[in-house]
Order: structure tokens, then sequence, then C-alpha cells
């Protein structure tokens, strides 16, 4: 199927940051979506001006750190099933990366 | 007796009720049921729920008066359970059997909550409708060539065939007032910190709280009292939390969040109104709000780039489905390819856009600052009213309806997502029907107000009359 | 022909060994001696849902960490999510502190202050920053390959252990100050209790080095302040070559390979990574105020200060430092002192002869038991003030003992005996060697100093006396023989 997104080449740098992949057909699909949803986002914009300060924790509140130490016990092979543990470690696909 | 869990919980301690019995028909009831509406995705065995109901029939033998003693309980499956599978409802984690409770879930089965199974859900909670899941959609159980609402559609479904009694939702943008709205339920978003998230697989977590699902505002408050409270192992949970309830009543309806909804919805919300002032409840009548405009683009953002970051750690090196590929790289890939829908990449690639270096000020940026002046004037306009509003501005759309453009599924959320954004509490009650179809209010309150909300929902309950209802047919 | 001048900036990476927990979570700060994948719990092993909740004492530690070094510290600290996919990444992204991302690390800039024993000088060196984030799991490859293996093994033991990342500025002079700089920031972080240097992989460093005329090249893979050394060494020399001879010297990272003793290229670093960095909504601020006037209502425990407790009581500088270097030795010291030992006396046994014969005999220098009682050394110390003994007599009799059996508080005090006695009988009896002194074979002298402490065994002899009295003997006797 022809590729006739002209986002192609902005999908194609995020879908590398975020490990994503897209058939020609899912790209189709998804391409005028896409642009939409941009353009609907960047209203947003229009607030970067000004000199407001983010809002990161709806409450600006502060943590505490505390000393409590307890925390539960994971069995690995449980976990994560017998065909992904080597010798006590976890064996994940690598060939260089 | 009213069909609802705190008067069956009532019986049971009196012994009127035998949970066993009880229980089986509840299994009976989804065996009949759930093939055509889907609200659930797993059920717990027959087996081992026999032994529970046992084990709490001997606490309540032996003197003790749990909370929730036998009740029927389902939960949103984004929640993590030890014994049974936990899928966010996506492919990627069929299968995947956390080693740990949700504290939430441990306070419901310390009290003695009988949790029956998981239920259906949007992908990593992200949609309206439930209609991307990865197990299928979930049907209305009033009408089921139409939606359930979503994300906590099954919760809300099995609520509303009387599969489950009480359900555990997760709310992140109206995802459990919706459903509740769409099926004659009620559900209620907490205060952002009030109810730990520990366990909750998370969209975007500086929005979300897990909600309290039930067919009635005296069983959302028995559930909400189990439920909540400071949790260590949750950082935004809140230490001594203060209640903070309002002195007297006053109700007051913004123009802004009316207008664009369809004439049924409006003239449920006046209706219901009317009859709150001739309770004597002062109502008060306002134009504007004035970042109405910027809740929706200012919610997605943040949503979708927290999304971004917390769906990154899957691909398949520790749990869940794994894919091939002869390189991590390509091993990664195709994990996440192959195992996440494509509502879920998409805002995935948008959560990205929005924090990448190039656009990070204009989207995310921008959006943090946007959230901070909706909360503000919220917080304002909360502070000596509560604020009405409808759920959805639009009756529950047929499946398929709404799924094709992506803008005006997320209009969808343009009533809810508010309190999400101001972190503030809301109730989402029926207030009427329109067609068989069932139309839903909410009431949103100041920080840590529950208490006026849900003493309020009970005289609108005793106004609208409807409380404890069963989808029929 | 000038040298081309070259500038030295560190990054380097400390595990918060001492900590106890994890940064997030409760598991073991120090993972080492535990079996693959069993120091874990669902918020290391980023479980869906489990939620980091940041642990009081490795931040109190990193905040006296920084409080030492003079940081300006901010009102509140924010911790951020870098992502990028590694295996040994389990969430994808790590937690740290990115101040241009929406964070606020622990430290925005202070000065590393450490000394030069060896030219007996405090230098400094500023710094940038400190940031807290946590240390992902530990790979291996099969083969060791990095780049071939099929497979990348990973033990999860050490994701989440708390790091304390410290970036100077690039104002380093030479390599050996690099190392003398990181020696001592080491030190100081075992004397505030917050790492244990010598558990291996403890740290690491990271070294940017520009020579004059070409590029920055970042080194990494650096595990030891030894080869720190080397490898800036190298790096200066291998740039100046190329620069020397026309070539170009262009960004890149390159990784140190201690075994060969040379640096390899390991990628270029033309464009920045993209890490999508923004403050991690789990996680709210946590302020510093409540948790610095914690830090300093305990005062905290440095080398410096504790050099400077040392010279105060009359030790020189450079004999300060040598018993700082090794906190055991300087607890014992000051112990010792306390209750009445004699300073300088103490000092030289410890410092010097103490310590060389624990290095002799493969014993821990750094374990608080391998080092004398102060009662012992307060009973030594008065003998040799009081001048029954000498200090040598005392160096080749009791040290010895004392090494073998450090909990002795005891000193047998070996019978005096008198040097004359045995000279006069080794003068009888060595009639040969006494006739090669005279024909100038200096060595007879040592042969016959030799006997006489032979047979002197078991008695406190001191050799230096001996040997006087011997030459005395020989040149006033030389008529007789």
């Amino acid at each position: 199927m022809a590729d006739n997104c002209r986002n192609s080449k902005l999908i194609k740098i995020l879908a590398d940051l975020s490990r994503l992949e897209f058939s020609n057909e899912e790209r189709n699909r998804i391409c005028e979506d896409l642009s939409k949803i941009q353009e609907f986002l960047k209203e947003v914009s229009k607030l970067s001006s000004l000199s407001v300060k983010p809002l990161y924790n709806v409450w600006d509140g502060y943590l505490e750190p505390r000393e409590f130490a307890k925390t539960e016990e994971v069995s690995i092979e449980e976990l994560a099933g017998l065909e992904r543990i080597a010798g006590d470690k976890v064996k994940i696909k690598w060939r260089g990366g | 007796m009213k069909l609802t869990a705190s008067s069956i919980r009532d019986e049971i301690i009196k012994g009127n009720i035998d949970i066993e019995d009880y229980i089986l028909k509840k299994l009976e009831l989804i065996r009949k049921n759930d093939k055509k509406i889907n609200a659930f995705i797993s059920i717990d065995s027959e087996e081992f729920l026999r032994e529970r109901a046992r084990n709490i029939k001997m606490e309540i033998n032996s003197g003790k008066k749990p909370m929730l003693a036998g009740i029927a309980i389902s939960i949103k499956d984004v929640i993590s359970t030890s014994f049974l599978p936990t899928t966010a409802g996506s492919k990627i984690l069929e299968g995947y059997v956390p080693p740990f409770n949700a504290t939430v879930v441990e306070k419901i089965l310390k009290e003695g909550g009988i949790i029956i199974g998981k239920t259906n859900l949007d992908e990593f909670a992200m949609g309206s409708t439930t209609e991307f899941s990865a197990y299928g959609p979930t049907r209305n159980p009033w009408d089921l060539e139409r939606v359930a609402g979503g994300s906590s559609g099954g919760s809300a479904a099995s609520l509303s065939y009387g599969a489950a009694d009480l359900s555990l939702g997760s709310d992140t943008g109206g995802s459990a007032r919706l459903p509740a709205s769409y099926t004659c339920t009620f559900g209620l978003k907490p205060t952002y910190g009030l109810v730990s998230r520990y366990g909750l697989i998370p969209y975007a977590n500086s929005l979300e709280q897990i909600s309290p699902m039930a067919r009635s505002v005296e069983d959302l408050a028995l559930l909400l009292k189990v439920i909540k409270g400071y949790d260590e192992k949750d950082a935004t949970s809140i230490p001594r939390v203060k209640e903070n309830n309002y002195e007297r009543f006053k109700v007051c309806v913004i123009e802004d969040l009316v207008r664009d909804s369809d004439r049924p919805i409006k003239s449920s919300l006046y209706n219901l109104l009317h009859k709150l002032e001739l309770e004597g409840i002062e109502t008060e009548y306002r134009e504007k709000l004035d970042y109405i405009n910027y809740a929706l683009p200012v919610y997605y953002t943040i949503a979708f780039a927290e999304a971004s970051s917390n769906l990154a750690r899957y691909d398949g090196k520790l749990y869940g489905r794994m894919g091939n590929g002869e390189t991590y790289k390509k091993a990664s890939i195709d994990t996440r390819r192959s195992n996440l829908g494509l509502e879920v990449r998409k805002r995935i690639l948008m959560g990205v856009l929005t924090l990448s270096e190039g656009f990070k000020n204009e989207y995310y940026i921008a959006a943090t600052k946007g959230r901070r002046l909706i909360r503000d004037e919220i917080l304002k306009v909360t502070k000596d009213c509560i604020l009405v509003s409808p759920v959805s501005p639009i009756l529950p759309p047929r499946i398929g309806e709404k799924i094709g453009d992506p803008l005006k599924l997320y209009a969808m959320d343009v009533y809810t997502v508010i309190a999400n954004l101001a972190g503030i509490p809301a109730l989402a009650l029926p207030s009427s029907f329109y067609n068989g179809l069932p139309i839903g209010i909410q009431f949103m309150g100041k920080p840590f107000s529950e208490g006026s909300l849900i003493r309020l929902g009970l005289i609108i309950e005793k106004i609208t009359g409807i409380s404890g209802v069963i989808a029929s047919g | 022909m000038v040298e081309l001048e070259y500038k030295i900036g560190l990054e380097i990476h400390t595990q918060l060994t001492e900590a106890g927990t994890k940064l997030f979570c409760g598991c073991d700060s120090n993972y080492r001696k535990y079996k693959p994948n069993t120091n874990v719990c669902p918020v290391c092993l980023g479980l869906p849902g489990a939620l980091p909740v940041p642990r009081k004492r490795p931040i109190i530690l990193a905040l006296a960490v920084a409080e030492t070094f003079n940081c300006k510290i901010p009102e509140s600290m924010v911790f951020t999510r870098k992502h990028y996919f590694y295996p040994d990444l389990l969430k994808n992204y790590q937690i740290t502190q990115y101040e241009k991302g929406g964070g606020m690390p622990v430290c925005l800039g202070g000065m590393l202050k450490y000394y030069d024993p060896d030219l007996d000088l405090w230098k400094k060196v500023k710094l940038r920053r400190m940031n807290i984030e946590e240390d992902p799991g530990k790979t291996e490859y099969s083969e060791g390959n990095i780049l071939a293996s099929e497979f990348a093994y990973v033990d999860y033991n050490r994701s989440g252990v708390p790091l304390l990342e410290v970036v100077t500025e690039p104002e380093i002079p030479t390599p050996r100050d690099a190392r003398k700089a990181v020696e001592y920031l080491l030190l100081t972080m075992e004397y505030i209790g917050a790492m244990n240097p010598r558990l291996e992989g403890s740290f690491r460093v990271d070294a940017n080095i520009s020579v004059e005329g070409g590029e920055r090249i970042e080194v990494k893979n650096i595990g030891s302040t030894l080869d720190l050394e080397r490898a800036l060494r190298y790096e200066i020399f291998r740039q100046r070559k190329i620069i020397e001879g026309k070539g170009i010297v262009e960004r890149e990272t390159r990784h140190w390979d201690p075994v060969r003793g040379i640096t390899k290229s390991l990628r270029s670093k033309e464009s920045e990574e993209e890490y999508l960095y923004f403050p991690d909504p789990d996680i709210p601020m946590i302020s510093t105020e409540p948790l610095l006037k914690e830090i300093r209502e305990k005062s905290i425990i440095t080398p410096e200060k504790i050099m400077e407790k040392i010279s105060r009581i009359g030790i020189n500088r450079k004999m300060a430092w040598s018993l700082v270097t090794i906190k055991a030795c300087a607890e014992t010291f000051l112990e010792a002192v306390s209750i009445g030992a004699d300073p300088i006396i103490s000092s030289r046994i410890l410092a010097i002869d103490y310590k060389g014969h624990l290095r002799k005999s493969g014993m821990s220098l750094y374990k608080r038991e391998n080092w004398p009682d102060p009662v012992a050394l307060k009973k030594i110390s008065d003998l040799i003030r009081n001048k029954a003994y000498t200090y040598d007599e005392i160096k080749y009799n009791i040290i010895p003992k004392l090494v073998s059996d450090p909990k002795m508080i005891h000193i047998t005090l070996p019978e005096k005996a008198s040097p004359e006695k045995l000279i006069t009988e080794v003068m009888n009896e060595e009639r040969k060697a006494i006739r090669d002194f005279y024909q100038g074979k200096k060595e007879a002298l040592d042969y016959l100093v030799g006997k006489v402490l032979k047979k002197a065994y078991g008695k406190a002899m001191d050799p230096k006396k001996v040997r006087n009295l011997l030459e005395e003997f020989l040149y006033k006797n030389s008529n007789i023989y």
C-alpha cells in the first residue's frame, strides 16, 4: 500500500523514540488522526508564554521521606517464567542492542 | 429489600442471606449474561469463591462484623490482584499475574469483600467507551447495541446487570463517572491522594484515582470508607487527611459546562436542579468558566505525556507477552507492535511529541501551566459551592459510533476532566431516563468534601427515586 | 615544543552502599551478598502499579555530602524521569534529578576541597552539581562480548540502588589531581557513612578531556582511581599526538580498557540523545530545609575535620593524613590519645610501623578489629615515653605480636638483656669475623650484630644500640685482636 501520509517523517521519529512501529496501512489510518490530534493539542501553546508556574503535583505538595523499610519479596522465576530465566539471571534478546 | 450492597451486607450479618448461595447466584447470572455483555475479563473459580464465602461465614459466626461481609465485588482489570491475572485490557499483559495485591484490594479482602472477577476496560484505561479493549467491547445492559461507557465500562456493566454489588473502577478523566452515568449506576472519583494508587496500573499518574462504583450513594460511601486512607507505599497519598465539608449546601451551575450538551441531558439537569431548589437547596446560575476551552487540550496533553512514559516499560523483558526479534531493539518493537492496540500506540506517539525537546515548551510545559490556571479557577468556584454539570454531553452512543473520530471521542470527556485537572472529588449519579437510556449528573466539591457530596447524593436519590436499580432484559 | 594544554572534568558515580535501603524501596542498598535476582521487590522491578517512594536515609546522606562540599542546596528537590530502552532498566526510564528537565538536584554548585599529601597542600575544584538517581541492574553478555552476544543476562539486585552523581567543572589541572580529588571525595563519603569505596563496583568515573585544538572526548568505564589517572594520561597523550600531527579530534565517547591500558571508540556523540525528561508525577517535591536541620544538629564527620583535630594535638599534617587515610587507623589513634597515649609516639606506631606490618600480613587495613586496642597503645607509648624501652625495641619486638593479636592488652615485656654480656660472648666465639672486620670487611659487623641479636632472642634488644656498642668495642680493642 502506498504511503500517502504527509506526517510520515514525524511519525517515524516519534515511533523510533518509543520503540513502536506501524505498518503502511496502520500509518495511513492514523495519519489524519494524528494531524487532528496535534492541532487540537496545540491549543495549549497559547499558554506557553504565560509566566505561570507549571503544576506537576496537583496539591503543590511536599513529600516527607521516611525511614520505613518493608517491601514485598518477589520470586523472579514465578514472575518471569522459566523461559526467561537462565542460571538465576533474566535472559533478554540482545545481539548488540 | 433494596438491591444495594449495604442492605445485602446487613442481611448477611443478620444471617438472612447465605453467602455461598448468594455468590453462586452471582456466578449463575454471569454465566447467563456475560457472553453478550462482556463485563468480565476473568472470573474467580467457583471452588475458590465458595471457600472464601465459607471463611467469611465463619468470621461472622465468631462475632465479627466486617464492613463488606460477603459482598460480591468486581475490580477493574487495571488494579493488581495476585489471585487473578491483571491485563489492563491489553494483550501485552495477557496472563500476567502480579506478585502483589493493590492496597485497595488488601483493604477489601480484610473487610470480608468477595472479589468475584476482573472487569473489562479500554486498553490501559485509554478510552471513553470500552471499545478499545483487547478483549472485546462491553455492551450496555440497558441497550446491547450501545456502549457501556469507558474506560471502566466493565465495572459499570457488572453492577448494572447485578453480577456485582460493588465495584472498583478508576477515573483519569471521567473513566468511572462516564460509564456510571451510561448504566444508571453511581461513581465517585475521590480527591486526588485520598485513595492509594499502589497497584493501579498507571495511565496518567497525576490525574487518576481508584474510584468506588455502586448502585446507590450509601454503597459508594461504604466502599470509599474501606478503601480510602494514607498508604506509605504511595508517595502521592495524603497523610493526615482532614475532611473539609460544606457547612451549608449551595449548588452552582455554570452555563459553559452545560451549553454544548444534547437537549435531553440539559432538561434532565435543569429538572433536577428545580427539584433541588424546591427542597430548599440554594442554587446559583453562572455564565462563564474562563478556562473551559483549555480543559480538554490541557488534560489530553498531560495524559498522553504521562501515558507514553508509563507504557515505556512494556517491551517483554520480564513479564507479559514477548515478541520476536534478532536484537533487543527489534524484539521490543515487535512486542509492542503486536500486543499494544492502535489507540494506545497513537496516544504514546502523541505523548512523546509533547515531551520531546522541540515541542516540550509549547505542549507539555504549556499544559502544566494551563492546569494551574484551571485548578485555581475551579478551587475558587468550589470554595463556597458544589459545582453541578452533566457527566456526558451526549446519550450513550452506539457501538462503533464514536471511535472513528478521535476528537469526537475526546469531546465526551469535556465535563469530567475538570475534576481530574483540579484534583477535586466528583460524584456521578443517575438523574433520569430518556427513551430508556440513563442520564447521569455529576457534583463536584472542594478538596476532601466527599462527606458533603455523599449527603447531597442521598438527598438527590430521594428526589429521583433511582437507587439500587438493575437493568432489565 | 610547547605542550598543548588540556581540560579535565569528571562525573563520579558513587553508590550509597551504606544507606541501608535502595532509593525508592526497602531492598538492600548493598546487593553483593545476595543470589542473583533475590534482592528485588515490585518497586525496583518496575512492576506495573508499583510506586517509587523515596527513602529518608539515602537522601540525608546525599545532603550531608552536599553540605560538606559547600553546595548551594535548593529549597526543594525534584525527581525526573529519563527515558531510554535497555535490558538493565526495567521501567525503561531511570529516575534522576535533571534540572533542565524540570527537576532539581541535591546540589547546584559547590567546591570539592581535597588534600594532596605529596605536596602537603589543600587544593580545590569547583563542583557543577550533584544529583541522586537510581542504579540500573547489572548486565552480562555471553562470551563477554557486548556487540555480538545473543542474549543479555541481567541481575536486578542492583536495580534501584541509590547513586550520588558528582560532576566537577572542567578545571582539574592534571591526571594526578583527578586521582587525588576522587580519592578524597570517596574518603569523605566513607567518613560521612554514605559508602564503602572498597566494595567492588561502588563507584565509577566518566572523564571528559579536551586538548587545545580538539573537541571534548568522554571516557567511560573507569572503575578505579589508578585507572582514572592512567586513562587520563593516555587520552591526553593520544589527543595531543593527533592534533600535533594536524589530525582532527571530534566529539566522541570512548571506553577505557584497563587490561590493555587504552581507550577505544564507542560511538560518536553527534546529536544529543532525546530522553523525554519530565518531573516524575509519582514523587512530590522534597523540602530540604528540615532534612538539613537534622544533619546540622548531628555534625558531619569528614577527613578534613579529623585531620584538623589530629593536627591540634601536635601531629604534622602529612602524618595526620597518613592516619586519616584509613578511618580505622584514625579512630584507633584518637581513642588512644583520649586515654593518655602519647600522640607523637602513637601516630608513628600506627601510621608507619603497624600499618606496614598489617600490609605485609595480608590482613585488611580497613577493619577496625585488625588495629590494636587503644589500651595496648597507651601502655606501649608509656613504656617508650618513660624510656623503659626504645622505640625500635618496641618496633621489633611488640608490633609483630600486636598485629597477630590486635586484641592483646597485656604487653608482655621481654626481658631486658644487657648487650655487653652477649657482645663479649660473641666476640669470644666469632674470632674469624672479627679478623675479617679488621681486614676491612664491613659486612662482618652486620654478621656480628646478627649473632648478638640471635643470642638475645626473646629478650628486648635494640639493634642500633647493639651495633653502636659493637663498633665501639671493636675500635677500642683493636689492639687486642
